[in-house]
């Protein structure tokens, strides 16, 4: 029986206390069923828009990580959120229109054994035009929540040593909010995150 | 006030149903989110109202007497047609000059509710961390951030003006106090505010914009 020594989980900060860890990396590319984020993208380290209901296969285990988990192991990607316009801007005033974006993200856990995995639903809502940041594309509304998700991610995960998913998922909201206040207060960005 | 702590409490849970964690079935059909739902709607109807407000807010404080002073409106969302709304409240940020070398940004937050007849103002002051004279540069653990709903003397002027705005707007809405907002309100979720946690000031007005 092959040994599965991969470190497959989520961000790589988001573990950094625990290094490597048992588990898989699970290829959605490889899953003939799934309905989501394709092209190779890895499910557990931070999943996919459109996480599909189906399991995805397991990829062969190796004894190193797989180029494409090392690859997407730095964080949330930008391309995980499509942002679309809710409120259309009428130019007028200091900031106008509305966007969002919604996200299944995936988060394990490889702290305890086994290690223990879960999804929060999320939403990051943001103006597409302030005084500050000027208009904000679609892909620099993307790139503002891959930053916020990815931080956000790493302090929730580390204020606790187990996580009990619906808890996590109300934390992490918070969590994200509390970086747009902070890091992106004049954006007047906010977050939701639900299991 | 106009209300006992008792009755905001009451009004807390005609928005947010006893007992259930959010995620479970029913939660999101429920009445009390079916009355979030008919709050939010209200509030986009009276939307002018809050723009109004912040513009006689913006013509108080012209930036050309008041540098460094600005008034910016976080309740454009309000405006999209969702199942899912948000807030209980008008939110606003007025930002005032940094007057500090440590300060890295300085603001009133104001909110005027849409489910209770009340609004709050509060200070936001983000400022360096020991992180960042440590690096000299900026991360996500580099700023702190210090709240405070006493306003300080350089701030009740501010304050002032955001109070009488609001009361020509919104006749009849009173200041609620910090010490009655902060009060738990059982048994309910707010956003990631779990059993126990959820305040009067999360559940009648927002989790986000506090």
């Amino acid at each position: 029986m092959k040994t599965r020594t991969w470190l497959p989980i989520v961000l790589v900060s988001l573990l950094s206390a625990c290094t490597y860890t048992d588990g898989q990396c699970w290829l959605r590319s490889d899953d003939s069923g799934g309905t989501g984020a394709g092209g190779g993208v890895i499910v557990p380290p931070y999943g996919g828009g459109d996480y599909g209901e189906v399991p995805p296969t397991p990829q062969d285990a190796a004894d190193s990580i797989p180029p494409d988990c090392a690859e997407k192991m730095s964080g949330f990607p930008a391309s995980l959120f499509k942002f679309k316009t809710t409120v259309e801007d009428d130019g007028e005033g200091k900031a106008g229109g509305y966007q969002q974006a919604s996200a299944t993200l995936m988060f394990i856990d490889g702290r305890q054994e086994p290690a223990q995995s879960w999804t929060c639903a999320v939403t990051i809502k943001m103006p597409l035009r302030t005084e500050k940041y000027g208009t904000i594309s679609a892909e620099r509304a993307a790139e503002i929540a891959s930053d916020v998700t990815t931080i956000a991610s790493t302090i929730v995960m580390h204020s606790q040593d187990a996580w009990q998913p619906t808890l996590f998922c109300g934390k992490y909201q918070d969590g994200m909010n509390a970086i747009f206040q902070k890091s992106y207060k004049l954006l007047g960005g906010q977050a939701t995150a639900k299991r | 006030m106009k209300h006992t702590i008792d009755e905001l409490i009451s009004v807390a849970y005609q928005y947010f149903p006893r007992g259930m964690r959010g995620d479970e079935p029913g939660y999101d059909q429920s009445r009390e989110l079916e009355n979030q739902r008919a709050a939010a709607a209200r509030a986009r109807a009276d939307y002018r109202i809050w723009r109004s407000t912040l513009r006689k807010i913006e013509e108080r404080f012209p930036e050309e007497r008041f540098a460094g002073v600005s008034v910016q409106d976080l309740s454009m969302g309000l405006l999209a047609e969702t199942n899912d709304p948000d807030d209980r409240c008008f939110a606003a940020y007025l930002w005032l000059p940094i007057c500090d070398a440590g300060e890295h940004s300085h603001n009133l937050l104001f909110r005027v509710s849409f489910v209770a007849p009340y609004y709050s103002i509060n200070s936001s002051t983000v400022v360096y961390s020991s992180t960042y004279y440590t690096k000299m540069e900026l991360g996500h653990d580099s700023l702190e951030s210090k709240d405070s709903h006493d306003l300080s003397s350089a701030e009740v002027p501010f304050g002032t003006g955001i109070v009488e705005a609001i009361q020509i707007a919104f006749p009849g809405h009173e200041l609620m106090p910090a010490s009655v907002g902060s009060t738990i309100v059982p048994e309910i979720r707010v956003g990631g505010h779990f059993f126990g946690e959820a305040t009067i000031f999360d559940a009648l007005f927002s989790d986000h914009w506090r």
